[in-house]
């Protein structure tokens, strides 16, 4: 309403300064138009005349402030082509007052233009990729740097969608830049190995956007005795079943001396002599500092895992050799740690659809330990 | 008050204006080629194949048909319908077989008639049509679905999210008519047509989703079950199939391209590739050695790296200085070449498959800064003041040789076209009149001073809030049609430049539509010679000529600006110091404070020209964006910076 009541205003001033409306032009009927913020609104005004037209527009919005101010380009067969880039703060309805003078007899359009939000002008600029791993061996936390472009403020709210997890933190840092900092607990790493963030970023305009950043946590799951899936049962049984296929039953074999006690700078190797007719999928050795729950049963998924590099040999029979990270590395000379580990690898039964992978664990119950200490 | 001093501003303003002519939006009449499907159900998009569909900020798009529907075991009775249509691209629009519009008396029956294309000006709302095209398609109120055979993997070998096709008759096309869904062991996914086949009813294809049966290896054998999930009608059962496939590791069979550099994408091809839920992630475990260009110390790599989700069979990973590579490497000052293996690592709670191995070649290219260039209608409003508007084409191409010739040596590459293959690059708008109102020929509303380029993602143009906050033009751009400044008598909306403008006006006045003859699009389609410099431009008197050298002309005018522009978001002139601009007037300086740049250099005329960087700032290009050839930068002549 106070749109309406400026504009019979204006229409009022122009009556006054001579521009009336009278009878004997015409400007076309224009629709109604939606436009975008941010992005460029044409309307082509169009008098029936041929001689000379002169255009002009008033609007409700005040344009005293603003630099980007529509624009009206006449053409010489009594058209022109009214312009306006709609700002944020134009969001909403609009009335917009045309006239068309011909030899001092105007002819008026009023036109409704409604202005809608468009592309945000506001979106992640680093970290530019969808996530990171994070392999807790090696370092205790993930720290991405984040930068926000935001052209319509000057800052921005950086916050997560959601709960983070445990050890993780969001915090802004400048004022339109923060960090995600995530520094998971072990127990925490034992729960899951995938962590989706969310990260919002919001200004006082309202203006908001997402990224979607995953951290990995570099733990190995452990082999899988059976790895196929369990299918439903079948009430529909297929025409064709699958060939029955002739599988291996055999199970890979180790051979590894266990790691005696050590006083060293450096980290510890393990090493053993795997063997599989089919050849090996992947050989882990997983390890801990903390003695099992169930000495005679290890949960492999509390302990680190650190995958075994084929040394010599072949795939069937080779020597795989691993290093653990030294939990004594960066402590005073003395300091001593017990490693308990077990030595996990699979077979690689591919060569026969269908077939169940098998694993085998050394020692195949309980874990092999050591203490090792720091040297001078 | 201020009110009414507005009041009377736009009096003024509005009873005195320069006219041009009259408007050519230059679209061209769309072409129908095809129209589809073959069956029509009730809101089904009906696509449109052919030529010329324009954009929608240039036109609308609508189909209309007129011809007769005859109903099943009925009498034909007259059909015509204008439907609005969307514009996918140049050749494929769609319209929606629903609405007001769309009056079909309900029931099956077929439509034989004609079908004609309308792209409606946005400029002025006139219409151009497509000539007539007969078509006859069927209608049909809903349709059941018919499986006959399904189609997995190969030899019966399967990644997860490979897609198992379904052949039979009567499928869904997945549109607004509703799509058809299967259910395998409890998980409903939807089926929808081959991408090189989208109106075949025949097949659809679903995704062996890991909710299926999980990403591990092993046999799998279930039961499909289709049925029609319709929009607004009721769901027809079309059967069921047994499904036996053996359930394979994931694996890489490409990665492309084999060289890329910071914020460029990385597109690994394979199979068994999952990502789509929150629990999900496909890794890339690389395992080898790294060589640094120039014969540095090889170094070992194992990392993991966590790519984007495409599909099944598609990985996408942006090299990113937050991740392990980033880590590994400075991606801006080192490249060299990755040489190992790379395995695709499936994820999926707690479960874990480590794909084949396969063996890989990555280099690690230069820094390179991508630019798009991105020209606004309001840009191609402006050149219709200098009656080049059907010359546009010609204009931009010249401008972008003016860009890679005035990088020549440095590492950046200027498009116009939004890239694809970065995710990181900067953006320049070339536009008509200056928003800030200030006369500007252009202008980097980039915050600050970027030096060393930490930015590969500036935007000059539109608004920045940070530019302004801090007393700057807040608005930024190319603004072509401020070098109109330079006439003697520019238009009503430009203010004359204090300069001479007797070179101006010699090479324009010819074409202006004020002054001269504006190009023709027939002008155009005979052909503009091709200019490689300004020597027969002033005194020229053939209209060829003429017309070359305008084009030429405002191409190095609006070149070189973007070029100068460019070089302030790359953090020019003065890298080390706090000036924006060379100290002084030289020679031939690009640098230069535009009042110590004179017409005749940014059009390269009677000798003067082509500005260049002078000598500092090309060895601080070359230090911040190394990489490209740089012989050819080398090789030319600058002049010394102070």
């Amino acid at each position: 309403m106070a749109a309406i009541v400026r504009l019979l205003t204006v229409v009022l001033a122009l009556s006054l300064f001579g521009c009336g409306p009278k009878t004997g032009t015409s400007l076309d009927p224009i629709a109604p138009q939606t436009a975008v913020v941010g992005v460029e609104l044409g309307v082509m005004l169009r008098a029936a005349s041929g001689g000379h037209v002169d255009f002009a527009f008033e609007s409700d919005l005040d344009l005293s402030q603003r630099s980007l101010r529509p624009t009206l380009t006449p053409y010489a067969n009594g058209e022109a082509m009214f312009r306006w880039t709609p700002l944020a703060s134009d969001l909403g309805d609009h009335l917009f007052h045309f006239t068309a003078t011909v030899d001092g007899v105007p002819a008026s359009e009023m036109v409704a233009v409604r202005v809608v939000p468009g592309d945000s002008p506001i979106s992640f600029r680093s970290p530019v990729g969808e996530g990171t791993t994070l392999d807790l061996a090696r370092a205790p936390c993930a720290v991405v740097p984040l930068l926000v472009d935001d052209t319509s403020a000057t800052e921005v709210d950086i916050a997560a969608d959601g709960t983070l997890p445990n050890g993780a933190t969001i915090t802004r840092d400048g004022p339109l830049s923060g960090e995600l900092r995530f520094c998971p607990a072990k127990t925490l790493a034992q729960t899951q190995t995938i962590y989706p963030f969310t990260i919002v970023a919001t200004d006082a305009g309202g203006a908001h956007t997402e990224k979607r950043y995953t951290v990995v946590l570099g733990i190995l799951a452990p082999p899988v005795v059976s790895p196929s899936p369990t299918p439903n049962p079948d009430p529909n049984p297929s025409p064709n079943p699958m060939p029955s296929p002739t599988c291996d039953s055999a199970a890979p074999a180790i051979q590894t001396t266990p790691h005696g006690d050590i006083t060293t700078v450096g980290n510890p190797h393990i090493y053993a002599q795997i063997s599989d007719p089919h050849g090996i999928y992947n050989a882990v050795v997983f390890w801990s500092t903390d003695p099992p729950i169930d000495p005679a049963n290890p949960d492999l998924f509390a302990m680190n895992a650190v995958d075994m590099q084929l040394l010599s040999g072949t795939s069937q029979d080779g020597q795989w050799g691993a290093t653990i990270p030294s939990p004594v590395i960066d402590e005073p000379a003395g300091t001593s740690a017990t490693i308990y580990y077990v030595i996990g690898t699979t077979d690689d039964d591919d060569a026969v659809a269908g077939c169940q992978y098998h694993a085998t664990f050394s020692p195949t119950s309980g874990v092999y330990s050591f203490v090792i200490k720091r040297a001078n | 008050m201020r009110r009414a001093a507005l009041v009377l501003l736009a009096l003024v303003g509005g009873c005195s204006s320069a006219q041009l002519p009259g408007l050519d939006d230059g679209l061209a009449p769309p072409r129908l080629d095809e129209l589809h499907p073959a069956l029509v159900l009730p809101s089904s998009r009906i696509d449109l194949v052919g030529t010329s569909f324009a954009d929608p900020e240039r036109a609308t798009t609508r189909l209309v048909l007129r011809g007769t529907f005859t109903p099943a075991n009925g009498t034909a009775q007259a059909f015509t319908a204008t439907l609005a249509a969307t514009q996918v691209d140049d050749t494929h629009a769609y319209a929606v077989a629903a609405g007001r519009d769309w009056a079909l008396p309900p029931g099956a029956g077929r439509f034989e008639g004609t079908a004609v294309a309308q792209s409606i000006s946005a400029l002025d709302g006139s219409v151009r049509e497509s000539p007539v095209q007969s078509v006859a398609f069927d209608c049909a109120d809903t349709l059941e679905p018919q499986v006959t055979s399904l189609t997995a993997g190969a030899g019966g070998n399967l990644h997860v999210n490979d897609p198992v096709v379904l052949s039979g008759d009567g499928f869904l096309l997945g549109t607004g008519e509703g799509e058809t869904r299967v259910v395998v062991n409890g998980v409903e996914v939807a089926a929808h047509p081959l991408a090189d086949a989208p109106w075949d009813r025949t097949r659809v294809a679903f995704p062996f989703v890991p909710a299926i049966a999980g990403i591990k290896p092993g046999a799998f054998s279930g039961t499909v079950v289709v049925r029609n999930v319709f929009a607004a009608s009721a769901d027809k059962a079309g059967g069921s199939l047994p499904l036996a496939v053996t359930i394979v590791k994931p694996e890489i069979t490409g990665v492309a391209p084999t060289a890329a550099s910071l914020g460029q994408y990385v597109d690994v091809a394979g199979g068994g590739f999952v990502g789509e839920a929150s629990d999900e992630v496909t890794l890339l475990h690389l395992v080898g050695s790294f060589a640094p260009d120039g014969g540095g110390r090889t170094a070992p790599v194992d990392l993991m790296l966590v790519p984007h989700f495409a599909a099944g069979n598609q990985l996408r990973y942006v090299l990113d200085e937050a991740d392990a590579l980033g880590r590994l490497i400075d991606l801006r000052r080192v490249s060299g070449k990755f040489t190992g293996q790379v395995t695709p690592i499936a994820r999926k709670g707690a479960d874990e498959v480590a794909g084949a191995t396969a063996n890989a070649t990555l280099a690690i290219a230069p820094v390179k800064q991508v630019i798009y260039v991105r020209f606004l209608p309001s840009y191609l409003d402006s050149l219709r003041l200098y009656g080049l508007a059907n010359a546009e084409a010609l204009v931009r191409a010249r401008i972008l040789t003016v860009a890679a010739r005035d990088y020549a040596g440095i590492n950046v590459e200027f498009r116009d076209k939004p890239p694809t293959d970065f995710a990181l690059y900067s953006q320049v708008d070339v536009e008509g009149p200056d928003p800030n109102a200030l006369g500007l020929l252009g202008y980097d509303n980039t915050p600050g001073k970027d030096v060393g380029n930490q930015r590969l993602f500036d935007r000059i143009g539109g608004v920045n809030a940070t530019t302004q906050s801090d007393g700057y033009p807040g608005y930024g751009g190319i603004f072509a049609e401020n070098f109109m400044g330079f006439s003697a008598h520019p238009s009503s909306r430009v203010a004359k430049l204090d300069v001479d403008p007797t070179h101006f006006d010699a090479i324009f006045d010819a074409v202006r539509p004020d002054t001269g003859t504006p190009v023709s699009a027939a002008e155009v389609r005979a052909g503009i010679p091709a200019l490689s410099d300004t020597g027969a431009c002033l005194g020229a008197r053939d209209r060829a000529t003429r017309v070359g050298c305008a084009v030429f002309v405002l191409g190095n005018l609006v070149g070189t600006t973007l070029t100068h522009e460019a070089g302030h978001s790359l953090g020019l002139a003065d890298p080390t110091g706090e000036a924006f601009h060379d100290a002084g007037d030289g020679i031939n300086r690009l640098m230069d404070a535009g009042g110590d740049r004179p017409f005749d250099e940014r059009a390269e005329l009677l000798g003067q020209g082509p500005a260049v960087f002078c000598g500092d700032e090309y060895i601080y290009l070359r230090t911040v964006l190394p990489g490209s050839n740089a012989s050819q930068g080398d090789s030319i002549a600058r002049p010394d910076c102070n």
